[in-house]
Parts: C-alpha cells; structure tokens; sequence
C-alpha cells in the first residue's frame, strides 16, 4: 500500500542566497551567481570561478565548538535542514522522533578537512593528523549531524553518487515514505568542493567551463557557445512528509511528490552515451513509477550541466520518452544560474521545481543567447513565464552513470 | 484597475510598505520591491506578488544614497520599460529627547525619509514626464501634523515631505503627475506590537475610532490616490489615522 | 606556574568553546568542560605545539582535570 509524500518545508544554502525565499527570487530574475573565486588563490588554475557562498555565519546554526569539528558541505546540510524544519513549522517531539529520518548525501564530503590535515600529514608527521579527521570527511556525516542536532531518531542514511546524489536520497526518502518507514524525512543534499583539489582535478578532466572573463555568462546550457560547467556548494533540504500526518498538523504543503526513477548508464565513468539511452530510461521508470503518462509532464527541470556532450544527450533522451510532447513541454536548466552544486544539485533543483508547480512559474535557463541546433526544445530561454503546470521532473546524472529523477506533482488535496 | 502598470514601492519588505506592494498588485500593477535590510522578507513580499499572477523585482537600495536610488530607477526602468507609480514609504526612526539628540540621529533620519523622497521623486520624473503621466504618493504620518516629543528628526522630515508633496505637486501638474501624500495615524505594525501595555492604552486614548490602524487600511488610501478615481486630486494628504488629526 | 596556566588555559577556551571563568585548576575535562575523547586528543595535540614536548599516549590517558595539565608540563620543562 502506497503512501502519499508532500514536501512541507525547504531550506537552501546556494551562492543565489542563504534562504530558500531569496534563492527562488533571484532564480525568476535571472540572476548568476558565479563570480571569480575568492577563497584560495586561482592564478596558477585553468578555471577561476565558482558559485561560492557568501556570508554564510555557521554559528547561527550550531554552537562554536561544533563548528570547529565539522566541514563545511556538512554545516551547510545542517543550515539548510534548520531553515527546511523551521519552514514547516515542525518540531521534533520525543513522541514522532524515531519516526523522523535524515537522508542527506554529498558527492564528494569533507574536501577541506582532506586536503587541510593532508598537507598536516605531509608537513608534520602522522601524530598530528586531526582525531577529527575521519568524522569530519566522510560523506554520511552531512546526515549523521543533522540526526544529531535536530534530534531525528528515524532512518538516517546517506547517498553518494556524484551529481545525482540529491536526488537519489529525496527519492530513496520518498520511498522510506511510501513504503510505511519513516513519517518524515529531512532529504538532500550538501556540496563545499570549491578547493584546489576539486578544481583542479575538474580542470585536468576538461569538464569545467574556462570563460574567466566573464564569469556569470560562464554556465550556459544548451547554448552553442557553451564550455563544461561552473563549479557551485550549496545545500538544498526539503522536508517530505506522509499526506495525512502533514494535514492533522495543519502543515503548508509546497507540492507533491509522486514518483522516482533510476538507472545505470554501464557505459562510462564521466560520459553519457551520446543517445542518452540511460537519462531516458530513467525518465521512464519514473513516470512508471508514479504511475502517469509522458504527456502528463509540463516541465523538466533538467540536468542541464552546460558540457558539451551532457546537454545534447539529454535533450536526446528527453525526445525519446516524450515524442511529440518534447516540443510542448518546457525545460530549463537552473544552473545557468546557480552553477553545478554537484551532490546538492539535485537538493537545489527540486526545490526550484516545486516552487515552480506552486506558483506556476517557470524559472528560466539564461544565458541561452544561440541554441545549439542539437538543441532545439523550448528551454524557458533567458526570462522566467508563467505557465499553466500539473508535473513536472528533476533530472540529475552523475560520473559513473548514476541516472536519478524525481517526478513532483502541483498540490491538490 | 492599474493592469499593466509599473509601481515602485521603497521600503517594501514589510509592514506597511509590503500591504501597499500587495495592494497595487492586487490592482493588476507589477511592482519593484525596494528593500535596505532583509532580503529575506522581500523575496517574501515578491513571491506573493507573483502568486497572483503579476511580476515583481526585487531591489537593494539604501533610499538615503542617491547612487544607489538612481542605480535602482535604471534596472526598475531597463527591466519594465516604464514607471507608473512612486511609493515613498522607506523611512527609519532614530528617536531621542531634542537635547539628547546626536548630530548623527538627525542627519540620518533625514538622509532617509525626506531627502530620499526628494531623490526618488526627481528619479522617476523623468520617466513619467515622458510618459505624460504619473502618480507619486508620499508616506508622511500624522505626527508630522502634531508634533512627537521625542522625535524631533522624524517629525521634521515628515512634515517637511508635505511641503515637498505640495510644492512637487505644483511643478509636476502641467506633465499629468500627481503628487499627494498619505499620512498614516498609529498603525498595528511589529513595532507597536512591542510597546508595553500602559503606553498602548494611553495611545488608544488618543484615537477617536479607538483602535490602531491596519496596515490594508494605509494601503486602500495609496490604492486610491494611485488610481483613475484619484484623477483630479493633487498635492493633497489623505489622514488615516481614525481621527486623530482633523 | 601562571604563566603556564594562562597558555593552557588559552588553548583550552579556544578549543573546546568554553567560558573563561569554567577552566580553573580543578575543572575535569570531561565532567566540567564537555570534551569528549576526541577532544582531549586534539587538545594534547595543540599543548604538544604550543609546549613544544611530546605527551606519550600512556600520560594523555592519565591526565583528566586542568591542574594536572598544568602540573606535567611544568614537571617536564
């Protein structure tokens, strides 16, 4: 017996704001937040520019000595998840706490802490390596922490497969949901990469965009002039709760969640088929799953990373499960704004999507001045439209060939 | 009533500015959403105008700052084209006994709520001269009429953004702009929400309707004057303020 | 003695978050300053640092309260 899961609550940490309102604002104008890298010096490296966060204060969400002894990709899971409860309005009684789980994922964890205690490693010796070390780089502790601080007792439990890491724990979520193990969820996911190593290691691999010069024109999806994408950190944490639970305390509910897909490419460890034949299906295993017909589907909210070869297959993909209706529907990609927030990609975008089936707007894709031919469905270019939408999807894909997508539906009791 | 119309609203993040942002919204404008402080509540008040159907921006702009007026009138004016009604609503209280008050509590006050309304009014003139038309309402308040011990900086500006409301009205007439001026009584806002209980009573004791003002009640007299019924009115100050001046 | 105590004292504020008039010569550790195991061992590490000296495994397990902090380290210098 399937259970009905609406999200209740939403908490952003994105270098588009430190709040889910803001966040949202600054998507329907159109707005870049990528600029030159200001925390580490980026002379000597390809790419120069990232999403970073701006005046993010950890010690508003947690006491001092914790923030010493946490990273940074697991303070903003733990920001984000503060901000998503106290959106909807729930709190964690002793009585509903070990029916509260967490599932939060990052890509790639506690970069900072590897690289800052490597180089303690290198310079002064094994006995000084951080007894910190390991609890603050591994990828689950963005979940484990917030477990901790907010007191959620439910199922706790991490994903980690590069960019689709978000939306593989708010589906994995969904389904501990629907399946009768946990009420609510506290889901996402939580990035802070914006370090030498990551940079660099993107750059060796010529995925990232190098238009230093011009830093918010740099992600530009599906457009022909477009380079690899922009590194982004960020959190995005919703709050999905069972339909009943959220109605007896009256909760505001942003917008449904009705089904979730997946899939393996079994092809590469950073390209997708050029077909797209594994983002389609797993498009649709979701649409399957949630039990609706491809027509049904008003809007995508796409992987969209702005790399060459990514955008094109899915737009392939797209074609393939949707026909005709690929032409009718509306897709645009978020991150020619927000930049790629890896594992809290998925996080970010689907709260972007449900805003979108809640007030009926289209965020746009800018910096979509000359399609690629390959590239020829309506991607909502450069302005946000209104728009008459019952479901939409989020899709994200990650190295490895991890295909997630989630399928989200506009509320109605 | 005002479909398609461009307002700009200043200090509209909350309270009484936010009420007017949703009013002319409400009305069919869409508004640019001038904010100082938190970005947060603006992109509140923004959301809610998008909820019902009309476009909002959102714009940082100390109003004290004539750079940055003048750089918010030209993203407000390169994103909708053209401007149809001023809000004047931002303004801040730095209340001190006259002869406690610091040089710098004065010139703040002032900066903000009548030297900023002077800067914002000269900024949309231009649009709005072109356009042979348009509606600049000021936000003025009662103790500008009445004087307030205490706030010797708000009360000047106040009653000094009449004579600019009067005087604006008589330059502007011959172009189809009006200027006219609402000057709010005490209304049920956060900050009278913390005032103690004896100093509520005594302030009720002041009213004759006998209650604080609503915000929505500031916000229908801005509707009005920014709209076709308002048409033959200028240089005038609408009182909402349950009769406490008349 | 004072001089040592303050630079203990310093780190320990600074490490484990705790109000200046908390850390006194009988404070424990664990009951009175809330460090957990991990902290004690980084706190070793950063008075081995800052005292130049290494504290074996064997001392760090004995040492539980302020005051005996303070007392090693002036013992070994």
């Amino acid at each position: 017996m399937k259970r009905r899961v609406v999200i209740t609550g939403v908490g952003v940490i994105s270098s588009l704001g430190n709040d889910a309102a803001v966040f949202w604002n600054n998507l329907l104008e159109g707005k870049s937040g990528i600029d030159k890298i200001t925390s580490f010096d980026v002379s000597d490296y390809p790419t120069q520019i990232a999403g970073e966060v701006k005046d993010f204060n950890p010690e508003a969400y947690m006491d001092k000595k914790e923030v010493r002894r946490t990273d940074r990709f697991a303070q903003f899971a733990l920001a984000a998840s503060k901000m998503a409860l106290q959106n909807a309005k729930l709190e964690i009684t002793p009585e509903i706490a070990p029916r509260v789980g967490v599932y939060i994922g990052s890509g790639i964890g506690g970069l900072a802490t590897w690289e800052d205690q490597h180089t303690v490693l290198m310079e002064k010796g094994p006995r000084r390596v951080s007894p910190f070390f390991i609890p603050m780089m591994i990828a689950n502790m963005a979940a484990g922490l917030v477990s901790i601080e907010t007191g959620a007792k439910g199922p706790t439990s991490s994903a980690m497969t590069a960019c689709a890491t978000g939306t593989n724990a708010i589906g994995d979520a969904f389904k501990l949901i629907q399946y009768g193990k946990a009420d609510v969820m506290i889901t996402g996911g939580a990035e802070a990469t914006i370090r030498p190593m990551a940079i660099a290691g993107f750059c060796s691999a010529k995925a990232m965009s190098t238009r230093n010069d011009e830093p918010q024109k740099a992600s530009r999806p599906f457009d022909r002039d477009r380079d690899g994408f922009v590194m982004s950190e960020g959190a995005g944490v919703l709050v999905l709760e069972e339909y009943e639970h959220a109605v007896k305390r009256g909760a505001t509910i942003i917008a449904e969640v009705i089904g979730y897909g997946l899939s393996g490419d079994a092809h590469h460890i950073t390209a997708p088929p050029e077909n797209g034949e594994g983002a389609a299906r797993c498009m649709q295993d979701a649409l399957h799953d949630a039990e609706i017909r491809p027509e049904d589907v008003g809007y995508i909210n796409a992987h969209g990373t702005s790399t060459d070869i990514g955008d094109i297959a899915e737009t392939r993909a797209i074609k393939t499960v949707f026909g005709d209706h690929a032409y009718k529907l509306a897709v645009s990609s978020t991150k020619s704004m927000t930049g790629h927030l890896l594992g809290a990609t998925g996080g970010v975008e689907a709260i972007a999507t449900a805003f979108a089936l809640r007030d009926q707007i289209l965020p746009p894709t800018i910096n979509l001045d000359n399609p690629d031919p390959e590239c020829d469905l309506d991607y909502v270019p450069n302005k946000a439209r209104r728009a008459d939408v019952k479901v939409a999807i989020s899709n994200t894909f990650g190295f490895g060939g991890h295909n997630a997508t989630i399928v989200l539906k506009r509320f109605e009791a | 009533m005002l479909t398609n119309q461009v307002a700009l609203v200043t200090g509209a993040s909350r309270g009484i500015g936010r009420a007017i942002a949703l009013k002319l919204a409400e009305a069919g404008a869409h508004v640019v959403v001038n904010y100082a402080g938190s970005e947060t509540a603006a992109a509140e008040t923004a959301a809610k105008i998008r909820e019902m159907g009309r476009e909002a921006l959102v714009i940082r702009a100390n109003i004290a700052s004539t750079d940055e007026v003048n750089e918010m009138f030209k993203q407000a004016l390169d994103h909708f084209g053209r401007l149809d009604i001023l809000v004047n609503n931002a303004g801040i209280t730095r209340d001190n006994l006259l002869m406690r008050m610091k040089e710098e509590e004065w010139d703040e006050v002032i900066n903000t709520n009548l030297k900023g309304v002077f800067t914002c009014i000269k900024a949309a003139t231009r649009p709005m001269m072109k356009q042979r038309s348009g509606r600049i309402i000021n936000i003025a308040s009662v103790v500008g009429f009445l004087g307030n011990a205490g706030q010797a900086n708000y009360v000047a500006a106040k009653a000094g953004v009449i004579g600019l409301t009067k005087t604006s009205a008589r330059e502007l007439a011959s172009r189809g702009i009006t200027v006219n001026a609402v000057a709010p009584g005490f209304i049920d806002t956060d900050m009278t929400a913390k005032l103690p209980e004896d100093l509520r009573e005594a302030m009720l004791r002041q009213i004759p309707l006998g209650r604080l003002g609503q915000s929505e009640e500031v916000a229908a007299a801005v509707l009005f004057l920014a709209s076709d019924a308002a048409s033959y009115m200028t240089g005038q100050t609408l009182h909402i303020d349950g009769g406490m001046f008349m | 003695m004072a001089d040592t105590f303050d630079r203990v004292k310093k780190i320990i504020i600074d490490r484990l978050g705790v109000e200046e008039e908390k850390v006194v010569m009988e404070a424990s550790f664990k009951e009175d300053l809330g460090a957990d195991s991990l902290d004690v061992v980084e706190l070793v590490m950063e008075l081995e640092d800052e005292f130049d000296m290494e504290i074996s495994d064997e001392d760090a397990e004995k040492i539980s309260t302020v005051g005996e902090v303070v007392k090693y380290i002036e013992s070994r210098q």
